[in-house]
């Protein structure tokens, strides 16, 4: 694969192919977070995109040397294991140096779908190494695009007159309808 | 179900939907879902609530991914060997339950001692779960295709008027909005009820 098709692997996993609008993975945690500001977004979003690089870095090889040999039905537990053990590396290597995060937006990015979504999504996609990680960037990208656009309406649609039973989960999931009407368009 | 409960069901059913809106696009990938959430929730809550001792703050995360993604791994591979159709739409998502926030959340409750008939409450909260998961199967299949797969039930003149959005992500969304909007005004219609009697 040429760089011209992993740039486009990069904008397609930002826009049109956004997993949180294109595969409803990770957009509860969007939605139970959206109160929170751009700093707090920045930084599960930068967490998450480490997470996914070195994640990537480690089940790419074991993909296709162990697990996608004779091993296949391991492949949710060595995944889920692996994204547990990398959040940890993380957070105790480089994320507490650079910003003092808290434990809470781990905990939140080991069971926030999107990270293991993303990793079977590439396997099933049968991107090679070096594209996986043009995959992972470009969701980290549109993850942190969609949590700071949900952010900015949801401040806008509380001072609304919104119905009841609407407010809240409702007018949230609407909104994200509304999105991904328009990322739909793109493709 | 009490006042508690079905506060927490709006909730679970929103923080369950990830695997939930990917299975809607078909009545039978809707069913296979819904047996399948039923299987992982109480299995996962039962074996939680049976190894309670052993888990402690420092582990119980750890625990319950691992026995949450067991089960999760188990049905997976059940639903490629005797259900494969289903399994192409939604082999992913169903390996996705393993880090499904509802699933976590009420596996996780299984080792609390205070609380108390977790593991019933888990079955119909399921239960629950699954009905909503195939009714919105339901009209997005009826409304998108004009046809119930599961139920051989067809109608010409929606397959003529197709709503084909409802077939996509966003149309996923949309029903999801109008089902936990349902569910919220069916849950405070009830609650005032009972507060009046």
């Amino acid at each position: 694969m040429g760089i011209s098709e992993m740039i486009a692997v990069l904008i397609g996993c930002v826009f049109v192919n956004n997993y949180v609008l294109a595969h409803f993975v990770g957009f509860e945690s969007i939605g139970a977070d959206s109160s929170k500001d751009a700093k707090y977004n920045g930084k599960v979003s930068l967490l998450l995109t480490l997470v996914l690089i070195i994640a990537t870095t480690i089940t790419f090889p074991l993909e296709k040397w162990v697990i996608g040999t004779n091993f296949a039905w391991s492949r949710n537990l060595v995944y889920v294991l692996i994204i547990s053990l990398t959040v940890f590396i993380v957070e105790k290597l480089i994320m507490k140096r650079i910003s003092g995060c808290l434990k809470y937006e781990s905990i939140n990015v080991v069971i926030n779908s999107i990270v293991l979504g993303t990793l079977l999504f590439n396997q099933s996609y049968s991107y090679g190494w070096l594209t996986s990680y043009f995959a992972v960037i470009g969701t980290g990208i549109g993850y942190f695009l969609v949590a700071m656009i949900v952010s900015g309406l949801r401040k806008r649609i509380d001072m609304k007159a919104v119905p009841e039973s609407f407010r809240g989960v409702p007018i949230y999931l609407a909104t994200l309808s509304i999105l991904s009407l328009a990322i739909y368009a793109f493709a | 179900m009490e006042e508690k409960d079905r506060k927490i069901l709006v909730e679970m059913i929103f923080l369950g939907l990830t695997p939930a809106l990917a299975a809607t696009i078909n009545t039978v990938s809707a069913f296979t879902m819904g047996v399948g959430i039923i299987f992982i929730m109480l299995m996962s809550t039962l074996v939680m609530r049976l190894i309670r001792p052993f888990v402690t703050e420092c582990n119980k995360y750890f625990v319950t991914l691992v026995i949450t993604t067991l089960f999760a791994s188990i049905f997976q591979m059940f639903t490629e060997a005797y259900f494969l159709d289903a399994y192409k739409n939604i082999g992913i998502y169903i390996s996705l339950c393993s880090v499904n926030i509802m699933l976590f959340a009420t596996a996780q409750g299984g080792a609390k001692k205070e609380e108390k008939n977790i593991v019933a409450r888990a079955f119909l909260f399921s239960v629950v779960f699954a009905l909503v998961v195939c009714i919105v199967g339901a009209v997005r299949e009826l409304l998108g295709v004009g046809e119930i797969k599961l139920l051989s039930l067809s109608s010409s003149y929606l397959a003529a008027n197709k709503f084909q959005i409802l077939q996509k992500a966003p149309g996923a969304f949309m029903m999801a909005s109008i089902v936990t909007a349902v569910v919220a005004f069916i849950v405070k219609k009830t609650g005032k009820k009972k507060e009046a009697n």
